[in-house]
Order: structure tokens, then C-alpha cells, then sequence
């Protein structure tokens, strides 16, 4: 049994998290939003906003995502189903926003909305005749088995963009559109146009003039108040994408607006606040225009550019880093150097529809002699991650192409690399509380652990230190609490508050102590296993074990430390020379026999005499997959926490499961609930 | 003329000594019945004999004479069976028949004497003395299939019979060597005394044989057994020739009466360029047995009228030839019907050729009718019934046929006819996966997409089902067997799937072409789907599929083509196959789709079934499917303008009551094909009627059954009528037939019996309207029938109310029950 010498570690290290906090029984209030009209808001003027729910009485202004200013105004019919809103924007506003009624009696669900130069109508002061009279946002909604429809006269040449939107707005509509000529023939029709959610598009030059028809339909022929729509007529040429998705915030970025017939520069301020934000294509006549998301982060993005289609033309990719790249063209291939880290686990997170991209990542990590070493195979999500852990360090290159080898205008993605590291993340259950003055709201929070299993602790930041917690722990081993958050005092009714919930851990050590002795076990060719790291075990059973020739400068009481990889637990003894001094070793399971699985476990204290001694392992019948073994002293167990890591609340859960739940959530609502303070 | 007088006489006498010598002694009688038949046959202008010369080498070439009499108009007859065969130096060659045997080398001539009719052949025998070798291949194994004693049912069944096994019609030489040389110590065989080996005692009965006598020691197939053993048992060396290919003659024969016969001849061609007449050791078989049989030596016999395709096969080889039966109709005049455009020349040339007139055209009522149920799957409703019977001004049928191949109706039944070709079924895609999948078929026929388009897309899809619905053709098909065997039959007519386990038995494909298709599609992968039922179609960028017999990767292969020209690092295969499939080099694409369109229309394809193109199952109108074939190339690959074709012609729009001199064709489109309406055409036309619609759980109000997007959760009803599960990707799954079951369910079945009786019926509200019995019995007749009431039928029906004055709903529910019961209801015609 060959061993080598393991590095002396200083495993006591303190994790602390941000949560994702995820409200578990919150006080949701009654107050809805159902419906709106119209769906979108114009930049630069007064809408007039109606909104349609319930709880609505007492509704005193609307939460807007976006800078606007919001005035409550008697509207005919308001009441509890109803209140009437002048929202105004800045001219400058463009895309989607969030709102919500604000109201005594709480605060509402999340409602989309575009901000759109596009005129908007209600599908109900549309004539019989479906004929709409210039470019036009129709906003409407589906009854079951219908299909809507829509006419615009267009002269020959003329350009008609058909952008439906629904999903992109929380709508259950999954929506099909068909462009349909003066002469009866079909000039494109649209289910989930590439990225857009699920959402359709259609851009076409009239052949002729004439009336055109846009029909809208849903997909399963459903229907009902969920399944609204903002139908865009407009005469805009449409722009697949701004690139890159990502750029960093406090300088002027370059962007790059990309359309089947449209490549044009665009520039984004040093201003822009970190965040989603959205930029404009070029305006048709009439109005209206494409709208993409731009996200905004503190550190910085790689941005890629060709040529980096070989080993030899490879980008660099920081562990850390943040990459915006696209297939400009078919059967485009990105090149990247990565270094690798012995024992590191490299995890790199491809994403592009989430990023309003089209297409899928297929990625792999090739050596330098080009031998592939992991590839992802493609999952549904449109999430892909490339995990690998090395032996030792080294160079590699992460090839990334469309699954399908598209390319174009469309198709883009986002890269995060990173080493895996161990925590948790947290959900709630709601993304909204409401409490009276002084009173007190419960919050269930869940947690998610990712190889740890220590308590996690949680704070509540946005009411300020005097806030009063209970139940703020999740215990060692459990996954969930309920935590009651007493409102500080001065907080009053009206008062609507931006929370995030925090979490922090203590990282429990893998390993305990200070290594004296570590070694590896033997790698093993198990014949159907292949070649194997784990412990030599006869498959057919009978006795097996494994002796370790240790030696140690003095005696005393040693940890042993063994690291393991377990489906099922397979109990094993282990003897000091000779002497059985721990009968139930190995005990534990990590849901995998795959060595990278494997994990540390603390197999007690042993008395060791100074000198040489055997370790022996053994079992009758096959073991656990070990993979280390390591003797060590004991350290003095540090308090303080030694590194931290944070990230934003998440509430997308919650957005999705609630009550007036949305289909689609977009990724700019995550990190904040709200709590509301009224009667 | 002295001179030719002075022939005649000195031929007449060889021809009496050689008679007696050849073809034995005629009696008086049947001479005279010969002449007979000659004379009913002709006259002829003259003979045709094939082959112009005879060549034989060896004791085991036979050759066939077909002599074909030529009349004045260039209609032809069969007369082999009629003709004396006289040869003139005897120990030459030998007539058996119209069968020339060897005896020896020289030259002579053979002389063809049919009624006042002689001709005279040249013969030549050389290289007798250094008889050929029997080949393994060519000789043994194309002796022991003509006996038939490897075929599927004797020793060819994958366990063989009584220890004995041999590859399935010798698909397979190297395992019949092993078997009948070296295995039991060949024991089968004794070269020392070939007359007592087992292979010959066995056959011959001479010992005891499980399959009876199958072999006689005067068959040619004997002789060669006989030879093989004799010379040694000796496997084929390296380079011997293999046959190519086979011709057979002729390759399309009309038969009309009084003939009922035509003989076949058929030529092998091998490597080394030499070609032998094989017509005594080829396979035949007939694909219309009921009109025509075909005997071992390839003499096809029968009556009536019609096709048959007679399947040809000498090892892996496969031919057919086309016979077409008229029963001679004396004094038949051809109608000359107008034709409305080129399908009606075409059908009409065939129809002329048959001596069967076509049916009157249809009337208004049963065009709108039929036409309306073979686009949209559904009745016609009474006011467009009322539009269109009214409607004086001229093109009105045209016009119906544009409204209704643009009609979203349109799009829904003929996206469900694929969506039972593509098994779209939850079980299989997901509900929401169906959704997605029918939406953008449907998409597709509204805007009429290339078919070649169509099917491209298809065929290379890849990525999520959602996101790109057409991957889920490969989600359907999910392994590689199932899309190289589902693209096969659905888009070249190829039923290759017994081709997986062995050569096809009836058909030219092996099994190395099998997993040559197969290995355009063994790249894809298919991930688990995710909790909402989703799932990614991708390529693998590597990986081959090994041919079974040869242990090696298969190599891309394309029917009729040959190896796929793939190039390095083309991972995605299926580009190239499905550039190939919609490409000019390959017939059957279009072929295949055209023929479809047909049979979606008509009720039969040109070629049925429709998705079963092979040499044995000729096509009922090769020119009107090959116009078809060219007029959508030409339109490219446009559907619609096929369809409009069709649905133009007077063909189409023909009556479908037959005439007396019609009634018996079922496959050349004298008149239209009264069948079933579909399980769904029935329930929706019920629920028209009857104006009770019918509820799908889990789908919207207003939802058809014709357009019911996946098969789960219907109506027992629509399962008693054939509505098919979509298990297969076979169009026989929807059962068309008619039984006991669904008499029941229509007569006493709740489901009817509940509409009639239920309280908004269509005519509870019109009696709640004040309409008069006259004017509900006209709207019921016009919904159901799409034509106005005879007057029996408003008469009966006004007697059966007037017998119940006290109960004049319960009057009307029996005539809606009657009507719905009618066959006129239940068929489309």
C-alpha cells in the first residue's frame, strides 16, 4: 500500500451565505392584480393605467420596477375590482417593467408591463372587422378554441413586424401567430420564435398592398383571463440581440444590435445601475421597436470575438470569469484556455436562453493532445454545466458550440466559470409579507445544501439592526425553519419595505485536524468498472482488507479520517495493530459510488503509539469506495468565520407558484420581497 | 414464286417427320382445337418469337421461347403455348415444348409454326463436351430455391426443419456452405454416387422427408444438385461470377380474352458479362392470385379483368412483370367522356384499354359532400349545402376546392392524418409535446410548405420537442431501428423492416442495405424528458453501427444509389440522406407522397397500399402516377397544386354508383370508391346532425374528433369505428372495416341514442320555432345527405309523424335515428 505525505490544511472555515430567501407561510394579502389595461406604458407621457383585481379599494399608488411617477386617480368604476392609475415616464424608458398595487391592505402580485412607444388598443375597441388602422399594440385576451385576429393595410414594400408577447409577460398564453396575405396565402406563421420565451414573431415585406391578417391563437387551443397578450404590429425592422448580453457597469459599452437585415452600434452609459436594463432597436415608422434585455454587473465580462475557433486561436477563461459569446455563424466553434487545479472541481455554466439567446451549448474540455476529458451532453434546460475535477494541474480548453451547429443573429450565450465550492442557497415560498405596525410576519425558508450540513443562521437586512428574529436557524442537518420577524418600531402603515434574507453558515471542516499521515488508495482496474479509484475489494465477498504501515513522531490520540464514496452503507471495522478499535466504520453513504462523490468522514479518535504501526480495514464482503485515508491531529476549532459568500435573495419560486403565479419570471424580480406595512 | 412454293413443300415434310420425332404425335382433335384458338386469338399480322436466336452451352442450359403474335392494330397475343416447335437436327437440340434442351454441339434452326404463321429461329450449341462447372451460388442455391427448400416455411426458417438448415432463400452462401459441406461430416452429400446423397434422396422421397416429394429427378433443379455433388461439393472461388441482374420478358403484357395466358421468359446477367436464359430455375409468384395464377415455368393463366404484378426472384434478385387481364367485351364502344385535364386522359387511356367506361359525374350534392369530407373530415353544413346546390354560376366546384384547401378545417384533418403516420400520442411526446408537434403540422398545411421542405425538416431535427416540434418525428421513432424503418415506409413506400433480421423475402432490399439506412440515424440521441415532458433530440458527433453480418460499421447506403458520399467530420448524417430523399436522383419521394394524396382522397392508392412500393405490387396507372410524380416535382413539391389536380378532374368528381360494365373494377378509377367514413368523420357528422356536439376532456369546447391532436381519452365509440391508438406508423392500424360492434353501438349505443334524445337537438329547437314536419325533414336530409329529400322519403317520413300526432318529437327522433343509421349517412360516396 503505497501512501504519500497530505497537506496540512486549515480545514475550520466558516461559510456564510446570502440567501435566497424564500418566504414559506407569509401574510400575503388579498390584494390582486387580474388584469390591466392597457399593457404597456408609453415613455415620455401619461398612461393611464386601469387595473383590475381584487382588494383594489384601498389601493393608494402603484411599486414600479422603473423610475415613474404614479398618481392615483378616480377612474369610472373603480372600487374593489378596480383602481385607475396616470403612471408617467421618462422618455428614456424602454422595455419591460414590474408594478404593483400598493394598498392598504398590502401589496399585490407582480404585473409585466411593456414600455412601448407602440400606441396601445384594447382588443376591444377593435371594429368587427378586425381592422386596425397603423402600427399598433393590441393588447387581448384568448377565450378558449379561439383564435383572435387582426388586419393592417400595408403598402407593397412595406414592413410588417408581428411581435406577440405573452410569456415574456407572465401570460398563460403559449401563443402561435400566422401572417396571412390579401390573397388568402400564408406569408409565415410563429410557435416559439428562438428566443423568446415561448413567445412568436413574424417580420415580413408586404408583396403587395393590401389588408393583412394576423391570426394569434394558443398553442393547446386553452384560454381564459391568464391568457393575455400584447400583440405588436409595427413597422420596425426586429433585432434578435444586444451584444454582448453583459457588460460591466460605471464605463460607457459598446453594444451591438443584431437583426437579420439590422448590425448597428449602439452605446450604454456609464450610469447604468447594475441590474437588467433594456435597450431599443431601431424605431419604425409609426413606432414601436425591438426590445432586448441588457444585464448590467459590477466585475468584468469577457466578451468574445473571433477568431477563437481553434486551440491555437483560444480566448483565456479566469476561473471567475464571465463570458458573453455568440455563433455568428453556422458551425461556429469558441476556443477557450482554462487552468486547471489539482483536486479542484472546475464547474462552467453555459446559459442562453435565460439570456433572451437562441439555441443550446454543447461544451467539452479537451486536453492538449486534443483527447476529449468530459463533454456535457445536452439537458432540456437550456442550462448547461461542464463539471471536472482534475489530478493534478494542468492546461485544458473548453470548446463551446451550438448544439446543433446554428449560427446567426439569434444565437448567443453567457459562460460563468468557476471551482465548485460547498454551501446552500434558500427559497421562500412568498415574495411578499404584510404586517401591521408593529406586529409580526412568519416566514418559512427553505434550504437547498450543497455538500454541507452545518446550521445556517439567518438575517433579515431592510428594517435595520434592531429587528427583532425568532426561529432565524435552520439547524445541522435540517432544511428548513419558520422564522417570525418582529417589525421594528417607527415603521408605519403605508410603509412598503425591500427585505433580503440572509443566510450564514459555519463550513464544517470535510477533515478535522491537521494531516500527519494522508494517502490515497490504489487505483484498481474492476474489469466492468474500468479503471477504478477505491478500495481493493473481492466482488465475490469473503474477507477483504486493507493494512497501512503508519508512522508517527509521538503517541497520542489521532484522528482518522477516512474519505469515501457510499450508495448504501457498507459497515466496516477498523484495527490498530490487531485490535479491533472501531467496529463501525464507514457507515455513511454520499448517493453515489462514484468516487467523485466521495467525501471526508470523521471515523473517531484512536490511541496511537509513537512509532510504527498497522492501520488495518476490514470487512466481510465489498467495501466503500475509499479514496483517502488520512491520520491527524486535533486543531482548535475557529470561531470566526475565514470566508463568506453572497448572493441575492431569490423569489422566482415564489413569483412562479403564488397566487396570480406567471408562466415566465423574469430573472430582474429576484432579490427582493417585499414587506408591507397597513391595517 | 416457284421458288417459294417448292420451300413450302420441302418444310412441310421435314415438319411432319419432326413433329413426330419432337413434339410426339397431335391428335386430330386437339389440332383442331388448337386452330381454334388461333383463330379467336387473331389475325395476326405476325410473330414475334423471343429470343431471335437460341445459344445453348451445356446440359443444364434450358432455353424458353415466347412467341408472341402481332395483330394489325399492334395488339398482341400470346400464342407460346399454341406454337409447334420443330427442330430441325435433332441431335442438337431437343424441344420440350416451347423449352430448348441441349443434346450436343452444332447449328440448326428451330422452326415456330402457329396457325398460317411460321418462323424459323437460328440454334447453336457449342463448348457441350467441357459442360460448366456448377456453381455454389448460381447453380446449388438457385436450385434448391426454385424447389423451395429454403424457404421460410422448410429449411430456411431461422431453426431450419428435421436438423436441416439452410439461410433464408440463400440470402446467406457462406452459412450454406458450412452447411451442406462441412457440417455432419457431409453427410448430405456423396460426390462418389451424387444419385444417393441425402440432398437428392430426401427431396425425391426416395428416403422418408418431412416436406414430401419437392423434387423430381426430370427437374432442371435436379440435375444441377446432381452436378454440384458430382463435381467435388466445391464452394465458389474467389471471383465467381455473380448474377447482377435479371430481365424478364415481357415486362408488361396486356391479356385479353379469349387469351388467358402469357408465358414468361427470364435472363440472368452475371459479372463476367455472360447472360443465360433462367426462366426454369427462377421463383414466381403472383401479387392478384385471384385473377391470375403463375405456374414453376413461369406461365401465368387467368380470366377476368384486372392487374397482377407477377414477382420474379432468382437469388437476391428480384423482377416483376406487369399482366393485365381484359375480359373481351365484343361490340364495346368507348364512351369518349371529356376529360377535364391530364388525370383524365390518363385514367381514361387505362379505362379504354380495360373496355370499362367510367360512371356519369356526380351529382352537386354528393361533389359537395365528398369533397368536403375528404379536405375538412366534415359534412357540410345546411346552409352551404343550400349555397352551393343554388349557386347557377359556372366553376362553382373549382371554387369550393380553393375555399376549402385554404379552410383551417382543412389544415386540422389532414395535420391529424400525419399525426397518425408520426404517432402523435401523449404517451409518446407528452401532452404538451402533442400540442406543439400537431400545431406545427398543422402550420404546415396552412402554409402549404414544400413537401420536400417538409420533410427536411423533419428528417434533420434536432433540439428541444418544444422548441422545434418537428424533433419530436425522432421522439416517436425512438431508436434507430424505428426511424430507419418509420422514414423508409413513410417517405420511399419501403416496408424494409424484415430486411433487419435477413434479406428481404420479397423484395430487392438485404440486409446490408438495412443498416446502411439505419446508419444515417444511429448518431441521434435522445435525453430523458424533463418533469414538463420536454426532451432534446441532439447528434452525437461520433459513432457507428456495426452491420451484423460483416461485424464491420455499416456504411451509409442510399437506395437505389449506393454508398453515401458523407464527408470527414460530417457529424449529422441525416443531410445527406435527406438531401438525397428530395433530390432528382430518387423517383420514389415523390412518388411515394403523390400516391398518398391519392389514396386520401380515393380511398385506394394508385399503388395499394399506399406506403408499399415494390417490384411485385405494380402500380394500377404507372402514367397517371408518373405525371403525378412529374407535376409535383414541377410545382415544387407543392401539395395543394397535386390535390387541385385530383380533386379538378372528372375523375375525381365521378358518381360512385357504378355502371353494369363498370361494377366489378376496384382499382382503375372508373367511378368513385364508396367507403366508410372515418370513426371520426362519423361522430362529427353525428354531432352536426344532430347538433349536440361532442366534449374531449381536457381540451376546449368546440374541438372536433377530425381534429383531436392525440388518440388518449377518446370516446369508446370512436375505438369501436378504427380510430387508431397511433401504436404504429402504419395505416393499416385505422381499422376501415365494418362489424357487428359498431351496428350496435350506432343503434343502441348511448351515445347516439343520447344526441337524438337530447333536449337541444336540432329538431326540438326548430319544432320550438314553429317549423313545419316538411321543413325539419328537409334540413335533416339536407345536414345528413347534403341533398334536398326524394319525395318517398318526404312522404315516408311525414306518415311516420302523422301516426304519432301525440307525439311528434318522439316521430322525429325516430326518423334522425333511421337517418343516422342509413348507410348513405355512415358512407361517404
Amino acid at each position: 500500500m503505497n501512501g504519500r505525505r497530505g497537506a496540512i490544511l486549515p480545514w475550520r472555515v466558516v461559510l456564510l451565505l446570502v440567501a435566497t430567501a424564500s418566504p414559506a407561510t407569509a401574510q400575503s394579502s388579498a390584494v390582486l392584480i387580474h388584469d390591466i389595461s392597457p399593457g404597456g406604458l408609453v415613455p415620455g407621457t401619461v398612461t393611464r393605467l386601469t387595473v383590475k383585481g381584487a382588494a383594489l379599494e384601498t389601493a393608494r399608488s402603484l411599486w414600479t420596477s422603473i423610475p415613474a411617477t404614479v398618481k392615483r386617480v378616480a377612474g369610472p368604476g373603480d372600487g374593489a375590482g378596480q383602481a385607475t392609475f396616470d403612471v408617467t415616464l421618462p422618455a428614456t424608458s424602454v422595455g419591460r417593467a414590474a408594478i404593483r398595487v400598493v394598498a392598504d391592505a398590502g401589496l399585490s402580485n407582480v404585473r409585466l408591463v411593456l414600455l412601448d412607444a407602440l400606441p396601445g388598443l384594447d382588443e376591444s375597441r377593435v371594429g368587427d372587422d378586425g381592422v386596425v388602422s397603423r402600427a399598433t399594440a393590441v393588447d387581448g385576451t384568448l377565450e378558449a378554441a379561439s383564435t383572435d385576429r387582426f388586419s393592417i393595410r400595408l403598402k407593397k414594400g412595406q414592413r410588417l413586424t408581428v411581435d406577440a408577447w405573452a410569456r415574456r409577460l407572465g401570460s398563460s398564453l403559449d401563443p402561435v401567430i400566422r401572417l396571412v396575405g390579401p390573397d388568402g396565402g400564408s406569408l409565415g406563421s410563429a410557435d416559439d420564435s428562438p428566443g423568446l420565451a415561448g413567445d412568436a414573431l413574424v417580420s415580413t415585406v408586404a408583396p403587395a398592398t393590401g389588408l393583412y391578417t394576423v391570426a394569434i391563437t394558443d398553442v393547446s387551443r386553452r384560454g381564459g383571463a391568464k391568457f393575455f397578450y400584447r400583440l405588436r404590429l409595427g413597422h420596425f425592422e426586429p433585432v434578435a440581440m444586444a451584444f454582448p448580453f453583459r457588460v460591466r457597469t460605471g464605463r460607457v459599452s459598446q453594444l451591438q444590435l443584431l437583426g437579420p437585415r439590422v448590425s448597428q452600434a449602439l452605446s450604454l452609459a456609464a450610469s447604468t445601475p447594475v441590474g437588467m436594463t433594456w435597450v431599443g432597436g431601431p424605431a419604425g415608422s409609426g413606432g414601436g421597436r425591438s426590445l432586448l434585455p441588457v444585464q448590467v454587473v459590477a466585475g468584468d465580462v469577457l466578451v468574445e470575438h473571433e477568431p477563437n475557433g481553434s486551440r491555437q486561436q483560444a480566448m483565456t477563461l479566469t476561473v471567475g470569469g464571465r463570458v458573453s459569446g455568440r455563433f455568428g455563424e453556422p458551425g461556429d466553434r469558441d476556443w477557450y484556455r482554462v487552468s486547471l487545479k489539482k483536486g479542484r472541481k472546475l464547474q462552467v455554466v453555459g446559459n442562453t436562453a435565460s439570456i433572451g439567446a437562441a439555441g443550446r451549448l454543447y461544451m467539452r474540455l479537451v486536453d492538449a493532445e486534443g483527447r476529449t476529458m468530459v463533454e456535457v451532453p445536452p439537458s432540456v434546460s437550456t442550462r448547461t454545466m461542464l463539471e471536472h475535477t482534475t489530478g493534478s494541474d494542468r492546461e485544458a480548453w473548453l470548446v463551446v458550440e451550438e448544439l446543433q451547429r446554428r449560427g446567426g443573429p439569434s444565437f448567443g450565450y453567457q459562460l460563468e466559470c468557476r471551482f465548485a465550492e460547498r454551501g446552500f442557497s434558500l427559497s421562500a415560498a412568498s415574495e411578499r409579507l404584510h404586517a401591521k405596525p408593529g406586529g409580526k410576519v412568519t416566514l418559512k425558508v427553505t434550504a437547498t445544501r450543497r455538500d454541507f450540513k452545518g446550521a445556517i443562521r439567518l438575517g433579515v437586512e431592510g428594517l435595520g439592526p434592531d429587528v427583532e428574529l425568532a426561529g432565524q436557524a435552520i439547524p445541522s442537518g435540517k432544511n428548513e425553519t419558520t422564522m417570525t420577524i418582529t417589525l421594528p418600531g417607527g415603521r408605519k402603515s403605508g410603509d412598503l419595505i425591500g427585505l433580503k434574507i440572509i443566510g450564514e453558515g459555519l463550513l464544517e471542516p470535510p477533515a478535522e485536524g491537521v494531516a500527519v499521515v494522508e494517502r490515497s488508495s490504489l487505483e484498481y482496474n474492476r474489469g466492468d468498472l474500468g479503471k477504478y479509484e477505491g478500495f481493493i475489494s473481492d466482488k465475490k465477498g469473503g474477507l477483504n482488507y486493507a493494512e497501512y504501515d503508519v508512522e508517527l513522531p509521538e503517541a497520542g490520540e489521532y484522528l482518522v479520517l477516512l474519505k469515501y464514496a457510499a450508495m448504501t452503507a457498507r459497515v466496516a471495522a477498523m484495527k490498530l495493530n490487531g485490535q479491533t478499535v472501531n467496529s463501525g466504520i464507514m457507515s455513511k453513504t454520499t448517493g453515489s459510488w462514484d468516487p467523485k462523490t466521495a467525501q471526508w468522514f470523521n471515523e473517531g479518535l484512536v490511541k496511537f503509539p509513537q512509532g510504527k504501526s498497522v492501520l488495518r480495514l476490514e470487512k466481510n464482503g465489498v467495501f466503500s469506495h475509499l479514496t483517502t485515508i488520512r491520520i491527524a491531529r486535533q486543531a482548535p476549532r475557529k470561531k470566526a468565520p475565514v470566508k463568506s459568500i453572497r448572493a441575492s435573495v431569490s423569489v422566482l419560486n415564489a413569483l412562479r407558484s403564488g397566487l396570480g403565479g406567471m408562466t415566465f419570471v423574469p430573472q430582474e424580480l429576484d432579490g427582493t420581497l417585499f414587506l408591507s406595512v397597513g391595517k | 414464286m416457284n421458288m417459294v412454293n417448292s420451300r413450302s413443300k420441302m418444310f412441310c415434310v421435314v415438319t411432319l417427320v419432326v413433329a413426330v420425332i419432337a413434339a410426339g404425335p397431335v391428335g386430330a382433335a386437339s389440332a383442331e382445337k388448337t386452330s381454334r384458338q388461333i383463330k379467336a386469338l387473331g389475325p395476326f399480322e405476325k410473330l414475334d418469337v423471343q429470343p431471335a436466336e437460341v445459344q445453348l452451352q451445356d446440359r443444364y442450359d434450358r432455353v424458353q421461347v415466347v412467341v408472341t403474335g402481332v395483330r394489325a392494330d399492334g395488339s398482341v397475343a400470346d400464342l407460346t403455348g399454341l406454337s409447334r416447335f420443330t427442330v430441325e437436327t435433332p441431335d442438337v437440340v431437343s424441344a420440350s415444348g416451347s423449352r430448348i434442351n441441349a443434346l450436343g454441339n452444332g447449328r440448326t434452326s428451330l422452326r415456330i409454326d402457329v396457325g398460317e404463321h411460321s418462323r424459323r429461329i437460328p440454334v447453336q450449341v457449342a463448348g457441350f463436351e467441357k459442360s460448366r462447372v456448377v456453381r455454389f451460388e448460381t447453380g446449388l442455391l438457385a436450385a434448391l430455391s426454385k424447389q423451395g427448400c429454403n424457404s421460410g416455411g422448410c429449411h430456411g426458417a431461422p431453426s431450419g426443419k428435421g436438423g436441416f438448415r439452410l439461410s433464408l432463400r440463400g440470402f446467406n452462401p457462406p452459412l450454406d456452405v458450412q452447411t451442406l459441406i462441412r457440417e455432419q461430416f457431409a453427410r448430405r452429400t456423396n460426390p462418389l454416387d451424387p444419385s444417393e446423397s441425402l440432398l437428392l434422396r430426401k427431396p425425391t422421397m426416395q428416403v422418408a422427408h418431412g416436406g414430401g416429394q419437392q423434387l423430381q429427378a426430370d427437374d432442371p433443379a435436379y440435375g444441377l444438385i446432381h452436378g454440384w455433388i458430382g463435381e467435388g461439393c466445391r464452394p465458389d472461388p474467389d471471383g465467381a461470377a455473380r448474377c447482377v441482374r435479371t430481365e424478364v420478358f415481357p415486362r408488361d403484357r396486356v391479356v385479353k380474352s379469349p387469351a388467358t395466358s402469357q408465358q414468361l421468359r427470364v435472363v440472368a446477367h452475371f459479372s463476367d458479362g455472360s447472360s443465360r436464359d433462367i426462366t426454369h430455375l427462377a421463383v414466381y409468384s403472383s401479387s392478384n392470385a385471384g385473377l391470375a395464377t403463375v405456374d414453376r415455368r413461369g406461365l401465368v393463366t387467368g380470366g377476368g379483368t384486372g392487374q397482377t404484378g407477377i414477382l420474379v426472384r432468382f437469388l437476391d434478385k428480384m423482377q416483376a412483370a406487369r399482366v393485365t387481364l381484359i375480359e373481351n367485351r365484343p361490340g364495346f364502344v368507348w364512351p369518349n367522356p371529356v376529360s377535364a385535364n391530364k388525370v383524365d386522359q390518363l385514367v381514361h387511356g387505362r379505362l379504354q384499354v380495360l373496355q370499362v367506361p367510367p360512371s356519369p359525374a356526380s351529382s352537386d350534392g354528393q361533389f359537395l359532400r365528398r369533397v368536403s369530407l375528404d379536405l375538412t373530415g366534415l359534412l357540410p353544413t345546411v346552409e352551404s349545402t343550400r349555397a352551393f346546390l343554388s349557386d347557377k354560376r359556372p366553376g362553382k366546384r373549382g371554387r369550393l376546392i380553393e375555399r376549402l384547401l385554404v379552410s383551417d378545417e382543412h389544415a386540422l384533418f389532414w395535420a391529424s392524418k400525419w399525426a397518425d403516420m408520426f404517432r402523435v400520442t401523449r404517451g409518446q411526446l407528452g401532452s404538451r409535446g402533442v400540442d406543439k408537434f400537431h400545431r406545427w403540422l398543422v402550420a404546415s398545411i396552412q402554409d402549404n410548405r414544400p413537401y420536400d421542405q417538409f420533410v427536411t425538416d423533419l428528417l434533420t431535427s434536432q433540439g428541444d420537442t418544444f422548441g422545434n416540434p418537428a424533433a419530436n418525428y425522432f421522439r416517436a421513432a425512438a431508436d434507430t431501428s424505428d426511424a430507419t424503418e418509420t422514414t423508409a415506409r413513410h417517405f420511399l413506400g419501403i416496408r424494409i423492416q424484415c430486411a433487419k433480421c435477413h434479406n428481404h423475402p420479397y423484395e430487392r432490399w438485404t440486409q446490408a442495405n438495412y443498416y446502411g439506412i439505419a446508419a444515417f440515424f444511429n448518431r441521434i440521441q435522445r435525453t430523458k424528458p424533463d418533469k414538463s415532458g420536454n426532451l432534446v433530440v441532439w447528434v452525437a458527433r461520433q459513432g457507428e453501427l456495426n452491420d451484423p453480418n460483416s461485424g464491420q460499421p455499416a456504411v451509409p447506403w442510399l437506395p437505389m444509389t449506393g454508398p453515401a458520399p458523407i464527408k470527414d467530420g460530417e457529424a449529422d448524417r441525416r443531410v445527406v440522406l435527406a438531401r438525397w430523399l428530395v433530390g432528382e436522383d430518387n423517383p420514389l419521394f415523390a412518388r411515394v407522397e403523390v400516391n398518398r394524396l391519392w389514396a386520401w382522397v380515393w380511398g385506394r392508392g394508385i399503388i395499394e397500399p399506399a406506403d408499399d412500393f415494390r417490384a411485385s405490387n405494380p402500380p394500377a396507372n404507372p402514367e397517371l402516377l408518373n405525371w403525378l410524380e412529374a407535376e409535383f416535382r414541377r410545382s415544387g413539391f407543392d401539395r395543394r397544386h397535386v390535390l387541385r389536380l385530383i380533386l379538378a378532374s372528372r375523375t375525381y368528381q365521378r358518381d360512385s354508383l357504378a355502371t353494369g360494365e363498370n361494377r366489378r373494377d376496384t382499382d382503375s378509377f372508373s367511378h368513385a370508391m364508396v367507403r366508410r367514413m372515418t370513426a371520426e368523420q362519423i361522430l362529427d357528422a353525428i354531432c352536426q346532425v344532430t347538433g349536440v356536439p361532442e366534449t374531449y376532456g381536457g381540451l376546449p369546447p368546440g374541438t372536433r374528433a377530425t381534429q383531436l391532436p392525440s388518440p388518449e381519452g377518446t370516446p369508446v365509440f370512436l375505438r369501436v369505428f378504427g380510430k387508431p391508438k397511433r401504436e404504429t406508423s402504419c395505416d393499416c392500424e385505422r381499422d376501415s372495416g365494418s362489424n357487428l360492434t359498431q351496428f350496435l353501438v350506432l343503434a343502441n349505443g348511448g351515445l347516439v341514442n343520447g344526441k337524438v334524445a337530447h333536449a337541444k337537438n336540432r329538431f326540438r329547437l326548430q319544432i320550438a320555432k314553429g317549423w313545419s314536419d316538411t321543413r325539419i325533414v328537409e334540413d335533416l336530409i339536407l345536414a345528413a345527405y347534403n341533398r334536398l329529400p326524394t319525395d318517398q322519403e318526404m312522404k315516408t317520413a311525414l306518415a311516420h309523424v302523422a301516426q304519432r300526432p301525440k307525439n311528434r318529437e318522439e316521430a322525429h327522433e325516430d326518423i334522425q335515428w333511421a337517418i343516422l343509421n342509413s348507410k348513405e349517412f355512415l358512407f361517404q360516396h
